[in-house]
C-alpha cells in the first residue's frame, strides 16, 4: 500500500512532523518496501498563506496515497481526506519514520476520525 | 475635507477622538462619522445615533454545478485553497474564499455557478446633527476587507457637499484595513499615547502614512505631561496636532459610554483641536497648491 508520512526530514531515521498542513516533507513509499521505495517531496502547501490543510490533503489524493500517517488533521483538512477515502492514522513525533510505519503495520496507531484544533501547525 | 483617524497601537484613543471631534464640528458643519474598525466597532456606543438604515454585505463564493469534469483549474487556480478537487467531487470551503472569482473564470465548462453568503453589515444613522456610519464584520469571520470597501462606497455616495467634514475611525495596526479605511484622506490623525508601546507603534503608522504619501499629524491622548512623544516630533519634525490630559474624569465619562462634550472644558478641548486641525488642512492644500 502507497503510505505518506509528514516528517521534518529527508530520512526513514528523521521524525514524524505532527504537523499536516505545515510539514516541510512527505515520505512516500510502499508500506511492503520502505527501504526501496522511499521517496521524499516537499509539502506544495508550506508556502501558501492560508488553507494549507486542504491543500495538502488534495496532494495527497492527487498521490494516490492510500494511507496517511501524521500528528493529527484541522476539521478542513480531514473533510478532503475524508471524501478521498484515505484512512489517516495518528503518530507521536518521538517516533521514526521506520517506527511509524511498523506501528501501523501491527495495528498501533489510532484512526483519525475526529478533527483536531484548526491553524495547529503555524508555529 | 476627510480625517482619518489612526494609531498604530489599539486603546490609544481613536474612537474618543473621532467622536468627540465629530460632535464638535457637528453644529458648524456638515459631519459625517464612519465607523472603519468592522472587527470591534465602537463608536456607536457613544454616539447613540438613531439608526435609519442597515445593508447586509454580501461576498459571492462558488457552488460547482451538474457540468463539472473534475478537471481541476478551478482547485489549482485558486490561492486561498477555497476549493479541493478530491474523490469525484469538488469541495468547496466558503469562509476561505475571497469571492475573487478565478475558478470561474478558468473553468473551461462552465460549472462555477456564483452564490454569496452574508459576511457583515452596514449601519446608517443620526444624531446631533452627525451623519453615523459603521460597518460591522459578522463574528467569526476573518475577511476585513470586503465590508469596509462596501462602507467606502457607501461613504462615497453619502457626501455631496465639499466643505464636509468626514471623521473616518479606522482600526488599529498597519494592515490593510487600514490602509483601506485611510487612503485618499487630507489628512491622518495618529493618536498616540506616551508609553512606549505607544512609541514603538507610532513610529510603525508613521512609517506607513509615508509609504502611502498621507499627510498626517500626531495627537498625544492621556499626556502626562511627559517629554516621550514631544521629543520624538521634534526629532522627526512631525506636527503635534494637540494634547488631551491624562485625566480621570475622562475615563469616568468614556468607562459611561458618554461623549465628553457635556463637559464645557473638554468640549472646548475639541473644539481647539478641531479648529486645529481645518487650519492645518488648509495650509498643507495651500502649501500643495503653490509646489
Amino acid at each position: 500500500m502507497r503510505i505518506a508520512i509528514s516528517t521534518g526530514g529527508r530520512d526513514l531515521e528523521k521524525f514524524v512532523d505532527d504537523r499536516f498542513g505545515r510539514c516541510p516533507y512527505f515520505m512516500f513509499c510502499d508500506s511492503e518496501d520502505p527501504m526501496g521505495t522511499a521517496e521524499y517531496k516537499d509539502n506544495p502547501a508550506l508556502a501558501g498563506t492560508g488553507g494549507a490543510g486542504i491543500a495538502a490533503a488534495e496532494y495527497m489524493a492527487k498521490e494516490k496515497v492510500e494511507v496517511l500517517i501524521t500528528g493529527s488533521l484541522g476539521p478542513n483538512a480531514l473533510r478532503v481526506i475524508e471524501a478521498g477515502n484515505i484512512p489517516a492514522y495518528t503518530a507521536s513525533e518521538s517516533m521514526t519514520l521506520t517506527e511509524a510505519i511498523k506501528a501501523w503495520k501491527e495495528g498501533h496507531l489510532l484512526k483519525i476520525s475526529e478533527a483536531g484544533a484548526a491553524h495547529a501547525g503555524e508555529r | 475635507m476627510r480625517l482619518a483617524v489612526l494609531s498604530g497601537k489599539g486603546g490609544t484613543g481613536k474612537t474618543t477622538v473621532a467622536v468627540n471631534l465629530a460632535l464638535s464640528w457637528a453644529p458648524y458643519r456638515i459631519t459625517t462619522y464612519v465607523d472603519y474598525d468592522v472587527e470591534e466597532p465602537n463608536g456607536f456606543i457613544f454616539l447613540r445615533p438613531q439608526i435609519q438604515s442597515s445593508s447586509t454585505v454580501f461576498l459571492p463564493y462558488p457552488k460547482i454545478n451538474g457540468a463539472c469534469t473534475l478537471c481541476g483549474k478551478c482547485s489549482e487556480a485558486c490561492q486561498y485553497h477555497a476549493l479541493a478537487v478530491v474523490g469525484g467531487q469538488v469541495l468547496v470551503f466558503p469562509e476561505l474564499c475571497h469571492g475573487c472569482g478565478t475558478c470561474g473564470i478558468v473553468c473551461p465548462v462552465d460549472a462555477v455557478d456564483e452564490v454569496k453568503r452574508s459576511l457583515g453589515q452596514i449601519d446608517v444613522g443620526e444624531r446631533d446633527g452627525v451623519q453615523c456610519l459603521q460597518g460591522v464584520l459578522k463574528e467569526g469571520e476573518s475577511l476585513a476587507g470586503p465590508v469596509i470597501r462596501e462602507l467606502r462606497h457607501l461613504e462615497k455616495k453619502h457626501i455631496s457637499q465639499v466643505e464636509e467634514v468626514i471623521v473616518a475611525d479606522c482600526p488599529p495596526g498597519s494592515s490593510c484595513s487600514v490602509i483601506h479605511s485611510a487612503e485618499d484622506s487630507d489628512l491622518a490623525l495618529l493618536v498616540t499615547e506616551p508609553t512606549l508601546f505607544g512609541l514603538h507603534d507610532l513610529k510603525i503608522a508613521v512609517r506607513l502614512m509615508r509609504e502611502m504619501g498621507l499627510d498626517f499629524g500626531v495627537i498625544q491622548n492621556k499626556d502626562d505631561g511627559g517629554t516621550l512623544i514631544r521629543e520624538y516630533c521634534t526629532q522627526e519634525g512631525i506636527t503635534l496636532l494637540g494634547s488631551i490630559p491624562f485625566d480621570l474624569e475622562i475615563a469616568r465619562i468614556y468607562s459611561r459610554g458618554q461623549s465628553l462634550m457635556n463637559e464645557p472644558k473638554w468640549a472646548d478641548l475639541f473644539k481647539t483641536l478641531g479648529e486645529r486641525i481645518v487650519t492645518e488642512v488648509n495650509l498643507r492644500k495651500t502649501r500643495g497648491e503653490r509646489a
